[in-house]
């Protein structure tokens, strides 16, 4: 088995074993049996936020030389946020890019994205909309719009029970 | 202050205006301030393209060759010649290592095993002091998941001492998936053992103004970032290795500066320091002449 397979089953192990712990990741898993270089997660707005009660699915595309290399993440469920793109759901976090060490793993990467929800960097915005009501100070606006698209796009299960 | 913001790299087009194309309508100001701007993606992917075309170049670790190669190299350069010329009195060779920013830690690792298996009496040592970066890593931080298969190439690599000769050492070395998982451990080492000595060495990183976990991640950690004092300080002591660093640069005078990195000032002089030329940018194994 080559270096890169063999890393991410051990992750998916480890993963699977923890995932109790860590209840805003509801999936995490390979896309398909295939290919192990292709997974999608699941992730749930924390309690408290105004993401609460939404689901985002991500795609997680892994290179050939990871984890030297970061992974590939965007949001497949479209997600209002600051450093999220409105539109193509590709993230702006500096782990995935230039802050990117192979001490993470997909699991502490999809959480470190998870707590970037509740933790916005409106200086480095992909959605200036939402960045630009919390550069000036608009808390309440801020949240009722992500309130709002949280549950246009993230809530679409609950739509359909009831 | 809008402009500004607007300009932020993060919400540009994927492909860029070609600059002719907008140049031609544009004020003489206009084409000053213009510039064409990037996305993360296209900065990483172009440096990228860069390292991989250096690495089409040369192997990632070379043969030995006659220390004349450097006196080729800096011919048109007279402060670095004079240096090289008077480097020969000690020094007859060396070797190149691939400049992908990972030269260091690749130079240092394979020196290191070439010392061991020139001097049996040593060995032992190096492969209980490499098992005991185990503990290191883990009171570092680490997760076990995240360091195990680097360390059990290195560990594999370093046992296969006794059994092997130089020639599979240097082939080792020019594998990728060996050669790579040596310089991600002793990465790890380096990050792991100034983290746990943050109060010594936080205070350099006062100038950067970031923590010691920031400049782990970011300086040391992250595959193909070059290497600077606080590193090489870090991991002679974690591994209890001397490094003597010949800096080759064009100041006055023809003799290069030489830096120590003893891992306690006790042992100073006591065994020999493995010899790494530094031309600005790049590390190479140097030997001494025998």
């Amino acid at each position: 088995m080559d270096p890169v397979s063999r890393r991410l089953l051990k992750e998916l192990n480890d993963y699977q074993r923890e995932a109790h712990n860590h209840p805003e990741i509801i999936e995490l898993t390979p896309a398909d049996d295939e290919d192990l270089t292709h997974w999608r997660a699941t992730i749930a707005g924390l309690d408290q936020t105004p993401f609460q009660g939404g689901l985002w699915n991500l795609d997680v595309k892994i290179p050939h030389n990871y984890p030297m290399q970061p992974p590939t993440v965007k949001f497949i469920t479209q997600i209002c946020h600051p450093n999220v793109h409105f539109k193509t759901g590709e993230i702006c976090l500096d782990l995935l890019k230039t802050a990117w060490s192979p001490a993470w793993t997909l699991k502490s990467t999809i959480l470190a994205i998870s707590l970037l929800l509740s933790n916005p960097e409106p200086s480095s915005p992909l959605n200036c909309d939402a960045a630009n009501l919390l550069r000036c100070g608009d808390l309440v606006g801020y949240e009722s719009m992500i309130r709002m698209y949280t549950q246009l796009f993230a809530m679409k299960m609950t739509e359909e029970d009831q | 202050m809008l402009k500004g913001f607007l300009r932020h790299k993060s919400i540009q087009p994927l492909t860029p205006p070609s600059p002719t194309l907008r140049a031609s309508n544009m004020t003489s100001q206009e084409q000053n301030d213009w510039q064409p701007e990037l996305t993360d993606e296209q900065i990483l992917a172009f440096e990228q393209k860069i390292k991989d075309e250096e690495a089409e170049k040369i192997p990632l670790v070379c043969q030995k060759e006659s220390i004349d190669a450097l006196e080729k190299e800096f011919q048109d350069n007279k402060p670095f010649l004079e240096k090289v010329q008077k480097l020969k009195e000690t020094n007859d060779e060396l070797r190149k290592c691939r400049g992908d920013g990972n030269c260091f830690f690749r130079a240092f690792a394979f020196a290191w095993f070439e010392s061991l298996m020139r001097n049996p009496h040593i060995f032992k040592a190096g492969v209980e002091k490499l098992k005991s970066t185990t503990e290191l890593l883990l009171s570092g931080g680490f997760q076990e998941l995240a360091f195990e298969d680097f360390y059990d190439v290195t560990l594999n690599q370093l046992e296969q001492i006794p059994d092997s000769d130089p020639d599979l050492l240097l082939v080792n070395f020019q594998t990728e998936e060996i050669s790579n998982s040596i310089v991600m451990h002793l990465r790890f080492v380096t990050s792991a053992y100034l983290k746990i000595h943050s109060a010594e060495y936080e205070p350099f990183l006062i100038v950067e103004s970031i923590s010691i976990d920031q400049f782990c991640a970011q300086e040391v950690e992250a595959f193909g970032r070059e290497s600077d004092h606080l590193q090489i300080t870090a991991l002679t002591k974690a591994l209890d290795v001397p490094v003597e660093v010949l800096y080759l640069d064009g100041s006055s005078g023809d003799h290069v500066a030489v830096h120590e990195f003893w891992p306690d000032e006790a042992s100073k002089g006591s065994r020999k320091a493995l010899q790494l030329i530094y031309r600005p940018g790049h590390y190479d194994i140097l030997y001494r002449k025998e």
